[in-house]
């Protein structure tokens, strides 16, 4: 997946902040229990306001985060 | 008996003989005062090429030509250089230009001052972002990963 999501931040590094989180990391634990970790890798798409506006679990393609992207941007 | 009796008892011969003589005599002088008068005119004629002179001066008038040209050139540069002497508190500021000139190299300067290009990161590797410096509500669209080394 690392490939792909740093793909991605070259890309869109200018209109989407890309952070990542080690869950071992004990000063990342506030993050998980606001965001609610579940599964390994996870990921979360959030609106300028911190509100979630996607979730993945697992595996997810370079179309799929484009999509979400795009409609994220858009509104 | 005086000269000219001698004459007139003279024959008639001889008297024509002797009026011969003294008419050759005659025209001899005036040919010889005809030929010094011509030498003693002649100077007049030489001295008359003052169209001499002129026509000296006419072929050369090429070179008087060149001589009044060098002489105006002459008097062209020398009167150029009080020109230019004059022209020269003007120059004074025909100079500032010649210092704007080197005044732009050095703002030519200040556009080479370069951003430095973003470092590329390997695609394959993680790197965790700082606890610190993350926050959810960070103003713009933002992707979350919570991954593990393991």
């Amino acid at each position: 997946m690392a490939p792909i999501v740093h793909g991605l931040e070259n890309e869109h590094r200018d209109r989407i902040n890309f952070v990542y989180l080690d869950v071992d990391d004990p000063a990342n634990q506030d993050f998980i229990q606001t965001l609610g970790r579940r599964a390994q890798p996870e990921f979360y798409l959030l609106d300028a306001e911190g509100n979630v506006i996607k979730q993945w679990f697992g595996n997810v393609s370079e179309q799929e985060f484009e999509l979400a992207f795009a409609d994220a941007l858009a509104e | 008996m005086k000269f000219w009796q001698v004459f007139d008892s003279a024959p008639l011969i001889m008297r024509r003989l002797w009026q011969r003589i003294g008419v050759g005599i005659g025209l001899m002088g005036l040919g010889l005062l005809s030929a010094c008068g011509g030498a003693s005119v002649q100077p007049e004629a030489v001295s008359q090429p003052v169209s001499v002179d002129e026509v000296q001066s006419e072929n050369d008038a090429p070179i008087a030509e060149a001589m009044e040209e060098t002489v105006a050139n002459t008097e062209a540069s020398e009167q150029a250089v009080p020109v230019t002497e004059v022209e020269q508190p003007s120059n004074d500021a025909g100079e500032a230009p010649a210092e704007v000139a080197v005044v732009v190299p050095t703002t030519e300067i200040v556009p080479e001052i370069e951003s430095e290009p973003p470092t590329a990161r390997p695609l394959d590797q993680f790197y965790p972002t700082d606890p610190a410096t993350v926050s959810l509500a960070s103003g713009q669209v933002q992707l979350v990963e919570f991954f593990a080394f393991w």
